[in-house]
């Protein structure tokens, strides 16, 4: 069965992206967008991308897709997970705005046009439910992860896990393509030099019921720190590896010579046995494990520099260029440019 | 007769210029490089790269492109620093020959011509030297020194002054060196592989007029580290695959000698001598491995890149 319904015919100018698996009643959920959706007034598609596994869901969503031409059902196999799927949903999105969407109310779905609203000159807009009630823990989780995005990142945002996002492809799709989670889009976009914003919407009424109870996940916290950590070391070390390598490695090495020389030099002058000393196996494994260190580091500045051609480390916002017709005699006519004014 | 009309002309010189808020020096820096380049009566355009002002810097290179179609603006989106800001000026630049300059008028444009003349004599790059430098002793000066005689020795290219902007390139050289993190500094040095010819020519230098230096002491410890990649950079592209053998080898050829030359200890101990070897074994595997590995991805890459030797034409 082709689950890939695009409209090949239809140039939509915003894309709705809703990645998802094992959520109940999703094709009722995609329902409950649409009237907001169109509201929009502008062309659009949805797509939506899932595991197919589900057989009643999926056939629900076939079928829901032939009575909506603009929703098209994307069936992702092997399924990595949601963050993965999104990706996959972004890359196959024919319009250069992205509308992500939870598959499961977040938001009050009328407040979607809002963002559109807000969008403008931004590159990306984040939806921010105003969270009335919420359990203290939920609220501590919150403002714990806010800490993390603000300290590692610069980023200020109020609520980093509500998914409704809406803001261009190019910069979302780069942003993705890091491979890390969905949270930390807005993150890697701000890092990189994109306008990010927020915008405060009300939160859907199960949301909220939801946010009372917290439910603590000790493995899934540690997982989302270590992936900030990660995530950290990544955008300011992938262009200059040995900066990270060279920084562990070099005080490493540093330590295992200094070491070492020390314990040969008590063996040829203070004639000290070396074989009954544990310190020099500790010793040179430190020189060891910081050569290796530092091994990786030139290994990763050279395939950078090998690759580097191909990686633009910089983002042009424009290029003003004034291609004008000049003559042969002429050279260009210097002007008086006098307080940002051009005067003749 | 009237003159004839050439849409979208080439121009002959590039002079490329990152600037970071400097608002107030805009002008005069325009003033400054159009003063110096009219009178040579080639074509030429000036890229000015705005990396991430918040003041006024980029309204005023609006304006000036807006008056002059010779000025260029590439706007980032945000700060990237020099690096970048120079890597882009390059990138857009499309004259034979590009020039670098900082955007703080502490470089004089008026000798911009002089090393053009230079270039044309058969150089590939001709870079600038600030003979009477103008910044603080100790905090500026000292350090440069240092750098650069360290920087000489390292890469094998004993230039007096790595940390002045003011270079005149070939495009055809300059576009071919891959610039990344803060590596400007080691143009010259990253053109050996290619077999570039180097010239070096004392140049004026001015003290800053308007803004503050956007650089500190903190740079030196990068610049070091920065350094050793270098120096495996130009290693590497000479012999891919010969450092980590040499590497490889030398950890081997050290389990060998410790294997032979140890003495058990008391009571025929060997397991301190069996742990070493085993550490230099494995540090010679993993080299040999990642030795391997690495060559086969950097041969792979720069596939197409031959060197200068290869496709160097007689000079234009």
């Amino acid at each position: 069965m082709n689950f890939d319904n695009a409209k090949a015919g239809q140039t939509p100018e915003f894309t709705v992206v809703v990645a998802v698996s094992g959520v109940q009643r999703l094709p009722e959920m995609l329902q409950s967008y649409r009237p907001s959706i169109e509201a929009v007034g502008k062309p659009y598609e949805v797509l939506c991308v899932t595991d197919g596994q589900q057989t009643e869901t999926r056939d629900e969503l076939v079928a829901l897709s032939a009575e909506w031409p603009e929703l098209t059902v994307l069936s992702q196999r092997p399924w990595v997970d949601d963050d993965a799927a999104l990706l996959v949903g972004i890359k196959r999105a024919r319009s250069e705005l992205i509308l992500t969407l939870p598959g499961w109310p977040e938001i009050d779905s009328a407040a979607l046009p809002w963002l559109f609203d807000k969008l403008e000159d931004h590159d990306l807009v984040i939806a921010t439910r105003d969270m009335e009630k919420q359990s203290s823990w939920s609220g501590l989780r919150r403002t714990a992860f806010n800490k993390v995005l603000h300290s590692l990142f610069g980023l200020d945002v109020s609520d980093p896990f509500c998914r409704v996002r809406l803001g261009r492809k190019a910069p979302m799709e780069d942003a993705g393509a890091l491979g890390t989670r969905q949270h930390f889009i807005p993150a890697i976009m701000s890092q990189r030099g994109f306008d990010v914003i927020e915008t405060v919407v009300p939160q859907a009424p199960s949301d909220a019921a939801k946010h009372t109870r917290f439910f603590f996940k000790p493995l899934g916290h540690v997982q989302a720190l270590l992936d900030a950590l990660m995530l950290f070391v990544v955008l300011k070390f992938l262009r200059r590896p040995m900066r990270f390598f060279g920084s562990v490695g070099l005080p490493i090495v540093l330590i295992g010579a200094i070491g070492t020389a020390f314990l040969v030099g008590d063996r040829i002058f203070g004639d000290t046995a070396l074989a009954n000393r544990p310190a020099l196996i500790f010793f040179v494994m430190m020189l060891v494990f910081g050569m290796q260190v530092l091994a990786l580091g030139l290994v990763g500045e050279i395939i950078i520099f090998a690759h580097s051609r191909r990686m633009k480390q910089y983002s042009v916002r424009s290029v003003i260029r004034h291609e004008e017709p000049t003559t042969e005699k002429d050279p260009p006519v210097r002007p008086r440019v006098v307080g940002g004014r051009t005067a003749e | 007769m009237p003159a004839k009309l050439i849409p979208h002309v080439t121009p002959e010189v590039s002079v490329c210029i990152p600037v970071f808020n400097e608002e107030e020096n805009i002008l005069p820096m325009y003033e400054a490089v159009t003063d110096a380049l009219r009178p040579m009566n080639r074509r030429y355009e000036i890229v000015f790269v705005d990396d991430g002002s918040s003041d006024e810097t980029l309204p005023r290179l609006k304006a000036l492109s807006a008056a002059d179609p010779a000025v260029v603006v590439v706007e980032f989106q945000r700060n990237y620093g020099q690096t970048a800001a120079m890597a882009a000026g390059i990138e857009h630049a499309r004259g034979r020959y590009v020039v670098t300059m900082d955007g703080d008028l502490q470089n004089d444009p008026a000798d911009i011509p002089m090393m053009l003349s230079k270039l044309e004599e058969g150089y590939d790059i001709v870079v600038g030297w600030r003979m009477n430098r103008q910044d603080k002793l100790f905090s500026r000066k000292v350090p440069s020194v240092i750098a650069n005689r360290l920087i000489g020795k390292v890469t094998g290219l004993p230039i007096r002054d790595n940390g002045c902007s003011l270079k005149v390139y070939r495009a055809s050289i300059i576009k071919r060196v891959p610039l990344y993190s803060d590596m400007h500094r080691f143009i010259p040095a990253m053109t050996i592989p290619m077999g570039a010819r180097v010239a070096e020519v004392g140049v004026r230098h001015h003290a800053r007029r308007f803004g503050e230096s956007k650089y500190g002491l903190s740079r030196i410890f990068k610049v070091l580290l920065d350094l050793i990649s270098i120096k495996t950079i130009l290693i590497f592209a000479r012999n891919p695959l010969g450092s980590f053998l040499r590497s490889a080898a030398a950890a081997f050829l050290l389990a060998i000698l410790v294997a032979f030359l140890w003495k058990p200890g008391p009571n025929g101990v060997i397991v301190v001598e069996v742990a070493i070897i085993g550490l230099l074994i494995s540090l010679s595997a993993f080299l040999l491995l990642l030795g391997i590995a690495v060559s086969t991805i950097f041969s792979e890459a720069t596939r197409d890149e031959g060197d200068l030797a290869s496709d160097f034409r007689p000079i234009e």
